[in-house]
């Protein structure tokens, strides 16, 4: 039995009906939830709660009114909404929304972040989300599964990121539309492991999910990662399954660093940066995007704040920041951001004229230092 | 129930991003957002397209983001249907829930080019190419799905049935 299908009590490929335990949307996803809600429903049903994360606070008045449009529903049908706190996935898991869970949605791509606790979490759209708010449930088809099984610890300059886009490259010919990522073995720590869900998505994936026991069989793939002889990695322009070791494009140039999200902007995360910037200068633009309230407040509490300002690092308040091009750091044409997010297809944070390479903190740091894409284990 | 219009041809990996771009975000209303659909993929497509015409990707059409935006974008620019050789889950969700047709059909995706003229008979699952003379077949939906379809949609199904379970 795969962990899909002990969540979903179900076999792979049957469609099932199951309670939603938790429901979640933030500022992007709820104008159009809202407007499927109120055409067909009249109260919310499961636990439900908003979190404005991607533009927040709003830099235009039409985001401004579209936020209180949705302060206005919430106060309607009494759902939290919670403001410049930090990214969904991050506090669903800070807050321990989804303790006693087995199956999670959210009105966001990302959801399966909270895989990495052992739920079912997956993301859906506007109008199936309004379904669930309205019902309390809704139907799943459960996926296949592909397992990862990982195997030694990953060297000291390697981070789940770098994991994660090798596994990305290394499955991108194979079919895993539909399909789900289960990891077992995992030597990461506790906000490491969020990245691993977090990226299951940008394989196609359905969902991501870290188990305990292996038990190996009715999986239609089974990949075994050696930790200790994977490189660090880049995933270059314009997608995450277009890996390199960071070797192969060291020296490129790079406009601007961007070292935080929900892939990559947890505490443990933002410390391995700023080991790294600690007493030095930054060369081109670095902004630091804490994935939590939480995280930015250990950060100040710990000096780390004020290691990454004394290096010239811009420290941005708890959200999404400029992972989708919409404000905090846009990209302009030609520019080359180097980013610790799970995304870079054209576009992605600005102009459709600029590049994104995806690489992990401490890479990103590094380079933040030099100007240009640089190997940790370069020897330098 | 019929389509025919022409064929507006791309790759694979067609995303949520190039579908409409995140700086066109800050609107729902689906005739403004029609206005930019796939605008950083192909400037032309906007300008040319006609209400009927088909666009015929390869894999994975829709991936990325969840935003709804996008299907809603495509179906309000007055494409009358997506073939694919295979749809990004949620996208294929969120299509399929806002009545955006959407077909998955590698066969036809190889064959067919932009200009072709073409016509889909979604109860056949039938792709007539009126330029080559080639007729294709679609992969049938599970279903699951066509009850959805035949619902009239996601919110009309799930009343129905889940209503009761």
């Amino acid at each position: 039995m795969t962990l899909v299908e002990e969540l979903l009590g179900a076999k792979t490929g049957e469609v099932v009906v199951r309670e939603v335990d938790l429901v979640y949307a933030h500022d992007g996803t709820m104008p159009l939830i809202i407007e499927a809600f109120r055409r067909n429903f009249t109260r919310v049903v499961p636990r439900t709660y908003v979190f404005f994360d991607h533009v927040f606070p709003a830099p235009t008045v039409k985001i401004a009114n579209l936020q209180k449009e949705i302060l206005e529903f919430a106060r309607e049908q009494e759902i939290p909404v919670i403001q410049g706190q930090g990214i969904s996935h991050q506090l669903a898991v800070e807050m321990g929304l989804a303790d006693n869970a087995r199956i999670v949605v959210g009105a966001d791509s990302h959801t399966p972040t909270l895989g990495a606790l052992g739920v079912f979490a997956v993301g859906m759209g506007a109008t199936d989300t309004a379904v669930v708010m309205g019902l309390g449930k809704t139907w799943f088809r459960v996926p296949e599964s592909v397992s990862v099984v990982f195997e030694g610890k990953p060297g000291k300059n390697v981070m789940a990121a770098d994991a994660m886009i090798h596994i990305i490259t290394a499955l991108r010919d194979f079919e895993m539309n539909y399909k789900a990522i289960e990891f077992f073995n995992v030597p990461f720590s506790f906000d490491e492991r969020l990245t691993l869900t977090n990226f299951s998505v940008e394989a196609n994936a359905k969902t991501g999910i870290i188990g305990e026991e292996y038990s190996g069989d009715s999986y239609v793939l089974e990949l075994g990662i050696d930790l200790s002889s994977l490189p660090p990695m880049v995933a270059k322009p314009h997608h995450p399954s277009n890996g390199v070791t960071v070797e192969e494009v060291e020296g490129t140039k790079i406009d601007q660093v961007f070292i935080g999200s929900c892939t990559n902007g947890r505490f443990e995360q933002i410390e391995r940066a700023a080991e790294i910037l600690a007493g030095e200068e930054v060369a081109v633009r670095t902004i630091i995007g804490p994935a939590s309230a939480n995280v930015y407040r250990r950060m100040v509490e710990t000096g780390i704040a004020k290691v990454l300002i004394d290096a010239g690092a811009v420290i941005l308040p708890p959200g999404c920041g400029p992972c989708l091009g919409r404000h905090m750091g846009v990209a302009g044409d030609g520019d080359v951001i180097l980013s610790t997010t799970n995304r870079n297809f054209r576009g992605r944070m600005g102009s459709p004229n600029s590049e994104i390479y995806l690489a992990s903190p401490v890479t990103a740091a590094l380079s933040a230092l030099y100007g240009e894409i640089t190997n940790p284990e370069g020897g330098a | 129930m019929r389509v025919k219009g022409r064929a507006w041809k791309y790759g694979d990996h067609v995303d949520t991003d190039v579908i409409i771009p995140a700086r066109y975000l800050n609107t729902s209303d689906p005739a403004e957002l029609a206005q930019h659909v796939l605008e950083d993929l192909d400037p032309e497509f906007r300008k040319k397209m006609k209400p009927g015409d088909i666009i015929v990707a390869g894999e994975n059409f829709g991936s990325g983001s969840s935003r709804e935006h996008a299907p809603l974008a495509i179906k309000a620019s007055g494409v009358s249907c997506v073939i694919a050789k295979s749809f990004a889950r949620i996208f294929y969700r969120n299509a399929i829930n806002i009545g955006l047709p959407i077909l998955e059909a590698p066969e036809a995706v190889e064959r067919i080019d932009t200009g072709d003229e073409l016509e889909v008979d979604f109860s056949k699952g039938e792709i007539k190419n009126l330029t080559k003379g080639e007729t294709y077949t679609a992969k049938p939906f599970p279903e699951f799905v066509m009850e959805i379809i035949r619902a009239g949609g996601l919110v009309e199904y799930t009343k129905r049935r889940l209503g009761n379970v």
